[in-house]
C-alpha cells in the first residue's frame, strides 16, 4: 500500500553528505518532499520515475571526473527520470560544473566544461530527452567557502534558480490544484463516512468502505458486482474531481500568470505546431487497460478480407467514398496506396459504464496524410473529418506524421462487444471532445426526418 | 600520495614565481596544478575503507562505463557472468571503483585507436596470480608491447597524444593503500577468453585475515 505514495515530484541527487544533507534539509524547510538517491547502481529505483518535476543533481557521484563520471551521472539520471516526463527542470550543483575537461587536442578555452560534457553524454545515450529537460544551475561553494547557515542560503539559491520559469509554474500551480482537488475530495468523503458511522461502534475504516459502497452502487444503475464496482467507483470519484476543479476557486493559483499568457505570443512556431498541438488535444494513446472496443478508440484494419463480411462492400469502396475526385484523377492511386481504412468506436461512455452495451458502434473512416486534404470528402449529411493534426503512433508503411480524418457515417457496424474481432487492431483514441462531435454527427445523420405527405 | 607527482608543477610555479614571470604563465601553471590534482581530490571524497566485493566494484564500473561502452560499441565480456569467483575486498569502495574505471577508460581508449573489427573489454576475477585473489580488466587493443610495468606506473609516463600520465600510478597508489598491487599479468598467466589479445591488467588483493 505504501508503493502508492511512492510518487516523488522532487529529487535530490548527489553522494557526498556534506552536500545532500543541507540541500535535504532546505527542501525540508520549505514543506518540499523530495526523496534522495545517492548515485550507485545499487541505490536506483527499479524503474524511472514519471512525476518527476524537479531534480537537484550533483554531477560527480564517484570517484572519477571527465568522461566517466558524465557516462555514470547519465546512467544514474535515466534510471531515476523516465524520459516521458516532462517538463523537468534539472538544477545542475556540482562544485565543477564550470571546469574544462581535458581533451588532448583541444586548448582549455575550446574544451567542454563538466555540465556541457554531462549533457551531450545524457542526450547522445537517451535522445528521448530532448527538449524535455530544462538545464538551471545553482552555485555549489567549495566547503570552505559556504556560509555557516549554508541551509537558509539554500533555500533562497532554490527560489532564485527557479526564476523565470512561468511557464512550468503554471504546470506546477494546476498540479497542485488536481492535488487539492484530490484532498477536497477525500475530506468531503471522510465526512460522509463520518456520517455513516455515527452512533456506532464502526470506525472510520468501516465508514470509509461504507461511502465508497454506496457511491459505487449509486453510479452502476444495477449493474453492481466485484467486477465492475471499481470502475463505478472511478467514474464518480472521477466526474467529483472534474467537478472540483472547474470551481471558480481553482483559477487562484494561475490567475497571477494571467499578465503573460494574456499577451502576444512570443516568437513564431514552426509550421507543425498546429497539428501537433491538434494532435495533443484530440487524440492519445490506446492505454493498456483501455478494454475491448474502449468508446474513441480508432481501429486499423488487419485484414481487409474481412471487412467485406461486415460491411458487404470492398474496403477499397470506402477509400472511394472519401475520395472527393474522381477515379479517373491522377491521385486516387495515391490515395488508394496512402489512406488508411478505420473505424471508430462510437459508443456512448454511459452505456459502457453502467454495463448496458451489448454491441460496439463503429462508424467508418480514412486516416490519411495532411497533404490529401484536397482530395477529402468532408461536406454533406454523411461526411466529416477532424481539424489536420500530428499523429503520433507509426504503424507498418505509415510513419508518424500529420494527417487528417475523415468519417463516412453510411459505413456503420456494429460488432458483440465482448468478443475483439480478429481483424482489427486498436490504434490510437480520440478524446471525449472530438468523440462526442463525431457521435452527435452519426447521431444526426440517423435521425434525419422525412415525411410523405397526399393532397 | 599524490604530493610528488604533483612536485613538477609546483616546482615549474614555483621556479614562475621567482622569477615574476608574467600573470598568464603563473595562472596557466595554477590551472594545470588544479587539473592535476582534480582527479586526486575527486578521488578522495570517500576514503573510509568498507568491506565490499569484487563483484560490487565491477558491478558499478560497468555502470559507469555503459553508456561508454554503448557509444563506441565495445561488447562487454563479464567474467562474473561466466562463473567466475567473487571475493570480499576490504577497502574504499569508492577509490577501487574509480581504479577499475580508469583502467576501463584506458581500454576505450586504446581500442579506439587500434579500432578492431569488433572490439571487446574483459572484467572478470581470478585465482591463478600467485599473490592473491585479483581483479582482471582485459581488452583486444594494441596491448603495452614492450613497455616495463615499472614505468607504466611512473607519474607522467604516458603514450597517450595529450596525456597526463596519471592514470595508472594513481591506481597504482590506490592499490598500495588499499592492501593491494596493480599487476600486468603476461600472455598465458591469466586465462581469458580468447577474444582478448590486448592489454590485460590485474588489481591483486591481500587476503582478508579473519
Amino acid at each position: 500500500m505504501i508503493s502508492l505514495l511512492a510518487s516523488p515530484s522532487v529529487c535530490v541527487i548527489d553522494d557526498d553528505r556534506a552536500d545532500y544533507e543541507p540541500i535535504l534539509s532546505a527542501l525540508n524547510g520549505l514543506y518540499v518532499s523530495s526523496i534522495h538517491i545517492v548515485g550507485t547502481s545499487d541505490s536506483l529505483p527499479e524503474k524511472p520515475f514519471n512525476r518527476l518535476r524537479l531534480v537537484f543533481l550533483d554531477l560527480h557521484l564517484t570517484g572519477a571526473i571527465g568522461k566517466t563520471s558524465a557516462s555514470h551521472t547519465a546512467n544514474v539520471f535515466r534510471k531515476v527520470v523516465s524520459s516521458d516526463s516532462a517538463p523537468i527542470i534539472v538544477v545542475i550543483w556540482s562544485k565543477y560544473a564550470s571546469d574544462h575537461v581535458d581533451t588532448a587536442d583541444l586548448p582549455p578555452e575550446d574544451q567542454e566544461t563538466e555540465t556541457q560534457l554531462f549533457k551531450r553524454t545524457l542526450l547522445e545515450a537517451e535522445p528521448g530527452y530532448t527538449d524535455r529537460l530544462i538545464f538551471v544551475e545553482m552555485a555549489k561553494p567549495k566547503a570552505d567557502d559556504r556560509p555557516e547557515d549554508w541551509t537558509n542560503t539554500l533555500k533562497s539559491e532554490i527560489n532564485r534558480s527557479l526564476q523565470d520559469q512561468s511557464a512550468v509554474e503554471v504546470l506546477w500551480a494546476w498540479d497542485g490544484l488536481v492535488k487539492d482537488g484530490c484532498a477536497k475530495i477525500s475530506q468531503d468523503m471522510t465526512s460522509v463516512a463520518q456520517n455513516a458511522i455515527a452512533e456506532t461502534s464502526r470506525n472510520l475504516k468501516d465508514g470509509l468502505k461504507a461511502t465508497m459502497q454506496h457511491l459505487s452502487k449509486a453510479q452502476s444503475a444495477g449493474d453492481f458486482s466485484a467486477a465492475t464496482a471499481p470502475k463505478h467507483l472511478l467514474t464518480t470519484l472521477t466526474q467529483l474531481l472534474v467537478d472540483q476543479l472547474e470551481h471558480p476557486t481553482g483559477i487562484a493559483g494561475i490567475a497571477p500568470h494571467g499578465e503573460w499568457l494574456g499577451s502576444a505570443q512570443q516568437g513564431v512556431v514552426p509550421p507543425e505546431f498546429s497539428g501537433k498541438m491538434n494532435g495533443f488535444l484530440l487524440t492519445s494513446d490506446n492505454g493498456a487497460n483501455a478494454g475491448l472496443y474502449a468508446p474513441g478508440t480508432v481501429f486499423r484494419i488487419k485484414d481487409p478480407t474481412k471487412f467485406p463480411t461486415i460491411f458487404g462492400k470492398q474496403m477499397s469502396d470506402l477509400l472511394a467514398i472519401c475520395f472527393k475526385k474522381s477515379n479517373a484523377s491522377p491521385r486516387w492511386l495515391d490515395w488508394q496506396r496512402d489512406a488508411r481504412p478505420v473505424l471508430i468506436e462510437l459508443s456512448p461512455i454511459c452505456d459502457l459504464a453502467q454495463g448496458y452495451r451489448v454491441n460496439s458502434l463503429l462508424v467508418g473512416g480514412v486516416v490519411v496524410p495532411a497533404s490529401y486534404r484536397e482530395f477529402a470528402k468532408v461536406d454533406g449529411d454523411a461526411f466529416g473529418g477532424l481539424a489536420k493534426f500530428h499523429l503520433r503512433w507509426p504503424i507498418d508503411n505509415f510513419p508518424e506524421q500529420e494527417v487528417i480524418l475523415l468519417y463516412c457515417h453510411r459505413y456503420k457496424a456494429t460488432l458483440p462487444a465482448e468478443q475483439q474481432a480478429d481483424w482489427l487492431a486498436p490504434w490510437f483514441r480520440l478524446r471525449d471532445l472530438p468523440l462526442a462531435s463525431i457521435r452527435n454527427s452519426n447521431a444526426a445523420h440517423g435521425a434525419r426526418v422525412g415525411y410523405v405527405s397526399l393532397n | 600520495m599524490m604530493l610528488h607527482g604533483a612536485e613538477k608543477i609546483l616546482e615549474e610555479l614555483r621556479a614562475a614565481a621567482n622569477k615574476g614571470e608574467s600573470q598568464e604563465r603563473i595562472k596557466a601553471l595554477v590551472d594545470r596544478l588544479y587539473r592535476a590534482m582534480r582527479p586526486v581530490t575527486n578521488l578522495l571524497k570517500n576514503p573510509t575503507p568498507t568491506k565490499t566485493s569484487a563483484s560490487a566494484l565491477i558491478k558499478e564500473a560497468i555502470f559507469s562505463a555503459e553508456i561508454r561502452l554503448q557509444r563506441h560499441k565495445i561488447a562487454l565480456i563479464n567474467g562474473m557472468d561466466l562463473g567466475n569467483k567473487d571475493f570480499p575486498i576490504q577497502g574504499s569502495k569508492q577509490m577501487l571503483v574509480a581504479s577499475v574505471t580508469n583502467l576501463i577508460d584506458n581500454s576505450i581508449h586504446w581500442l579506439e585507436s587500434k579500432n578492431p573489427k569488433q572490439k571487446f573489454l574483459y572484467l572478470g576475477t581470478t585465482n591463478e596470480i600467485e599473490g592473491g585473489l585479483a581483479i582482471v580488466v582485459g581488452d583486444n587493443g594494441p596491448g603495452f608491447g614492450s613497455d616495463d610495468p615499472d614505468d607504466l606506473v611512473a607519474p607522467f609516463f604516458t603514450r597517450r597524444v595529450g596525456g597526463m600520465g596519471l592514470g595508472l600510478y594513481i591506481v597504482d597508489e590506490v592499490m598500495r593503500v588499499n592492501k593491494g598491487r596493480l599487476l600486468f599479468p603476461m600472455e598465458g598467466d591469466v586465462g581469458l577468453p580468447d577474444n582478448i589479445d590486448g592489454a590485460v591488467v590485474a588489481l591483486q588483493f591481500d587476503e582478508i585475515k579473519k
